[in-house]
């Protein structure tokens, strides 16, 4: 490039002495002339090339002298390609999240590529360039950074013009600091931040992170940085869905569940209107008109759904909105599975010692809603688990490899234990329900594979309400059963949940373990990825009406589901989670964006939305949704003053453009100054040899007679 | 007689300048060489003023002998005249002139064809003047032009109205010619070639091997321009032969040495012919008065 090139003009003047050269051809005086043999002989001779080739060389060094002459008043500048690269580089921080989509005059999204097609217009050849992707995960447009030439410029373009927003959040906090650790010494480093002006975008409340950022600011003065900010601000009306969820995650088959979903209204001023529709695999199944919210209101919809077919579903809210700067944040999804049962074994050896008697067994099943599966009899669609009752002398590391869970009801032996346990650390569940009597010895055996730890013969305190704590003391400290409960450790017992029973339990003394307020205790204990679920309170009618109370169905329902909740996969995760290893291993991974992924990436998943596993086997797949951060719908500005004092003064003042292009660039004007020198002394002293090698050749021919 | 007198001056006004002559009345060409033959009747020897055929008169010298006078003028007229007769022992003399168009070359100086007519000129009057038989052979690329030598008082008149009328055209013809008069001429004569000799020497050598074979001598008079021995030019130039349509267009500075070079060596050969064959070549430039350039030939010859 030239810093006045405007003297590019004169290089027409190159063509003078070719011109000059061509007009003296042309005026050529013509002489008739007889020693025409002779001159054919002599333009064929070796002097005669060697003259011609000095004509040539001597208007080479002519046009050369004027060449660089002329550049030289055009003053040109030269990248620093040639002489190890330019020491300036530019760190792109491009956020691409959700709030990106958001309309003004168009998408922010276009409006911050322009900006950064702009910005990197102005950066010169051989500076190096990076982009950081902030999206719902940092990455690099590129692997490596990129120096910048004539000939890569378009391919960048490209690349920046076919970048789409994608659904995530942005942490530009995080990305600040992770541009700063790549750090460079010997390069003058700019970090140039293009943000869409919204708040929730920069962390401003992460007073770590900015400090960190100041600090490295502050200890290095090649460093800078700045922003981009946008021009159009972003008003108008916007609603958001922010939240949708079911009670869990497995649900039966044709078995109602409520579904929650939760509406913003992000207006400061104006209630919206909106239409709420609910899907099921995409499939309208509700429709709600004139929904109204309140300005900066939020608003919780529940709807009951029930799914006739197994498999995973993908449940929708979308809340329709005219005018709606931000679409993409108008509808959610929460997935959940509707497996065909899931497979649990009873061991129960209660005798039947009376008719009529209903063992503890036939208690667990029918609070689980399965009745028992006898032979014949198809188990009705409506239940989430498959029941099995067997003897405690039937069970086999098989038959529990084929389940999920194990209660055990009543067991007078239970041989398995080692495989017990590894169904337990497999992520399957465990129920134990411990009676009045001596614990038997399996169970000490059990406890002790299982790894749990003595447990101190005093009272306990497990509360997550400081205020209102929770002992748990044995009833007959004395007891038996309290000595054989000696060996659980109650520290890492975590308080789940506090089930109110609104009947009262009869045969208090029954209780093993009890409140002050003599209420049972339900431990949930954490082994491996299963739990171990300990009811106090045994099942016997003989000894508690536990059974037939109304609370005893939800207090099963809700236990069961949290003791094998480590075996069945998790279907709406945090980004970031991982998908569970065990669905499908080997069949890759469908990105919300339509790419698949093989499983080795199955962490992959930092961008919202649903993640789907095809199995070939099957013709369901497998479904996961990944929730979407809800600040990504907070539009609220921040201004160029705000951004301007999280980076406070220890950030040098950006310079100016074009002293950062200088920067990068050579000036040639001295050098092209010397080549010009050179070639017209150089013609000067060619010209003058030449001229002085014809004068000695000036010579006729000495014509001596013969006689 | 007067009359023809007064016609030749006139003639040789249009060839020589007053310098040229006063240095022809100076010089006297030496007298031709006498063949001696080796027997009896193999060349005819011309001896002046002492054999049987009548050639032409002269005024009576004292000294001349009385015998030799023609009474019949001294019965007629009163003068005294006395007869010259063919003198077998001399050679008959040819001068053989260029008539090609590399002849009409002239820069700086005349055409190169006037030059040699003038030495042409010169060299009729001063041998005929020593009644030397002088004829003229003019080699164009037309029909060749010979008058065969005579020492009559009408061949110089001759000859120049001859030359006169000569307009130099086309490629050279000088090794024809030679050839033409080598078989033609009966007695030996000493043929002066004057032409720029740009002909092939190869060529030009074989025709005067086959004159010399006949007992026949020549002189090469080298006719040439200055600016032909020099190329002393300092702009390019187009040059346009004289002789046929080619063109070259060359800077003279850049060739020169190449053009020098192949001069020389041109001249060096016919340098060598000459010198092979006993012959006399003599470099005449036009740039320089013939009556003077024409004297130092004659002397040198004096020298053989």
């Amino acid at each position: 490039m030239f810093g006045a090139s405007i003297f590019l003009a004169g290089l027409a003047a190159i063509g003078l002495p070719v011109v000059i050269h061509y007009l003296a051809r042309q005026r050529t005086r013509v002489l008739p002339w007889g020693a025409m043999a002779f001159l054919q002989q002599s333009i064929s001779s070796a002097s005669s090339r060697r003259n011609r080739l000095w004509d040539k060389l001597l208007l080479l060094l002519r046009t050369l002298a004027i060449l660089f002459l002329v550049l030289t008043f055009a003053q040109p500048l030269a990248s620093r390609l040639w002489i190890g690269g330019s020491e300036l580089e530019t760190v792109f921080i491009w956020d691409i999240s959700l709030s990106t989509t958001a309309r003004g005059e168009k998408p922010v999204i276009e409006s911050m590529k322009e900006s950064l097609l702009k910005e990197m217009a102005k950066l010169p050849n051989a500076s190096r360039v990076q982009i950081l992707l902030a999206g719902s995960e940092l990455r690099w447009l590129r692997s490596e950074p990129l120096t910048l030439s004539a000939l890569n410029r378009k391919s960048v373009e490209s690349a920046i013009n076919q970048q789409q927003a994608d659904h995530g959040g942005s942490e530009l906090a995080t990305a600040i600091l992770t541009a700063l650790s790549v750090e460079d010494a010997a390069k003058t480093r700019s970090i140039v931040v293009l943000h869409d002006g919204r708040r929730e975008g920069w962390q401003s409340s992460d007073s770590t992170r900015w400090q960190a950022i100041r600090q490295c600011l502050a200890g290095n003065p090649r460093l800078s940085l700045r922003s981009v900010d946008p021009k159009a601000s972003l008003e108008a009306p916007q609603l958001s869905v922010t939240q949708v969820k079911s009670e869990r995650d497995t649900i039966a088959l044709n078995s109602p569940v409520r579904f929650r979903a939760t509406l913003k209204n992000h207006s400061k001023t104006d209630p919206v209107t909106s239409t709420v529709i609910w899907r099921i695999d995409r499939r309208e199944v509700e429709r709600s008109n004139a929904v109204s919210i309140p300005a900066g209101e939020e608003l919780k919809l529940e709807q009951v759904l029930s799914f006739a077919d197994t498999g995973c579903h993908q449940v929708e809210c979308e809340a329709q909105l005219d005018g709606d700067i931000l679409p993409a944040d108008n509808r959610l999804s929460s997935v959940v599975s509707v497996p065909e049962g899931i497979p649990i074994v009873i061991v129960d050896d209660t005798p039947r010692t009376q008719p009529g008697q209903i063992l503890p067994s036939e208690f667990l099943a029918a609070a689980l809603g399965s009745p028992l599966q006898k032979e014949g009899r198809k188990t009705p669609k409506s239940s989430l688990f498959q029941a099995r009752v067997v003897k405690s002398s039937e069970v086999t590391p098989a038959l529990l490899s084929g389940n999920v869970a194990v209660l055990i009801a009543q067991a007078d032996s239970f041989p398995a234990a080692r495989a017990l346990h590894e169904l337990v650390e497999r992520g399957g569940g465990l129920w134990l329900f411990m009676g009045w009597e001596q614990t038997p010895a399996w169970a000490d055996e059990l406890l002790k594979e299982l790894g749990l730890e003595p447990l101190a013969k005093s009272r306990r305190t497990l509360t997550k309400d400081p205020e209102h704590p929770m002992k748990i003391m044995p009833s007959d400290p004395a007891g038996a059963f309290a000595l054989g409960f000696a060996r659980l450790d109650l520290h890492r017992a975590e308080l789940q949940a506090v089930q109110q029973l609104d009947e009262r339990v009869y045969l208090d003394d029954e209780k093993l373990l009890q409140t002050e307020e003599g209420h049972p205790v339900l431990l949930s204990l954490a082994v491996g990825t299963g739990r171990v679920m300990l009811q106090t309170t045994d099942l016997n009618r003989f000894n508690t009406n536990l059974p037939i109370l109304q609370s005893f169905v939800p207090l099963m329902r809700q236990g069961m589901l949290e003791a094998i909740q480590g075996a069945l996969p998790k279907r709406n995760l945090n980004p970031g989670e991982p998908i569970p290893a065990s669905v499908s291993p080997g069949d890759p991974i469908k990105r919300p964006d339509g790419s698949l992924r093989d499983r080795s990436r199955s962490a992959d998943t930092m961008d919202p939305g649903i993640y789907q596993i095809d199995q070939p086997s099957l013709d369901k797949p497998e479904l996961f949704s990944v929730r979407r951060p809800a600040s990504e719908s907070e539009l609220a500005p921040i201004s160029p003053a705000e951004i301007a004092a999280l980076f406070e003064s220890s950030t040098s003042p950006p310079p100016a453009a074009a002293e950062e292009v200088r920067k990068g660039l050579w000036p040639l004007a001295w050098l092209f100054a010397i080549l010009a020198g050179v070639f017209f002394i150089a013609e000067a002293l060619l010209a003058h040899w030449i001229a002085r090698q014809r004068a000695s050749q000036s010579v006729s021919i000495d014509l001596k007679p013969v006689f | 007689m007067d009359s023809n007198v007064t016609a030749v001056a006139g003639l040789l006004e249009h060839f020589l300048t007053a310098e040229d002559i006063r240095h022809l009345d100076k010089a006297s060409f030496p007298t031709a060489q006498r063949i001696r033959a080796s027997r009896t009747g193999a060349h005819k020897a011309r001896l002046r003023g002492g054999t049987t055929e009548f050639a032409d008169h002269r005024p009576y010298s004292p000294g001349d002998e009385v015998r030799r006078l023609d009474w019949r003028i001294v019965g007629r007229s009163e003068r005294l005249e006395v007869k010259l007769y063919e003198d077998p022992s001399t050679l008959d003399n040819i001068l053989l002139l260029d008539g090609s168009g590399s002849m009409k070359f002239a820069d700086s100086t005349r055409t190169k064809f006037s030059y040699g007519c003038s030495v042409a000129a010169f060299l009729a009057k001063l041998l005929l003047g020593q009644r030397d038989p002088v004829g003229l052979s003019i080699a164009t690329a037309s029909e060749p032009l010979i008058l065969p030598p005579k020492s009559n008082s009408m061949q110089l008149a001759q000859l120049l109205r001859t030359m006169r009328q000569v307009e130099p055209q086309g490629k050279t013809a000088v090794p024809a010619q030679i050839r033409q008069l080598a078989k033609s001429l009966r007695n030996p004569t000493r043929v002066l070639l004057i032409s720029d000799c740009f002909v092939e020497l190869e060529l030009l050598e074989a025709e005067l091997k086959m004159l010399a074979a006949r007992g026949h001598r020549f002189h090469v008079l080298h006719t040439v321009a200055p600016e032909e021995v020099s190329l002393n030019y300092r702009q390019p130039l187009r040059f346009t032969s004289l002789e046929d349509s080619l063109r070259i267009d060359a800077n003279p500075q850049e060739i020169v040495l190449g053009y020098l070079a192949a001069m020389r060596k041109h001249v060096d050969g016919l340098r060598r012919i000459c010198l092979h064959y006993g012959a006399g070549y003599e470099p005449l430039v036009t740039n320089r008065p013939v009556g003077r350039a024409l004297v130092d030939f004659i002397q040198r010859q004096g020298k053989r």
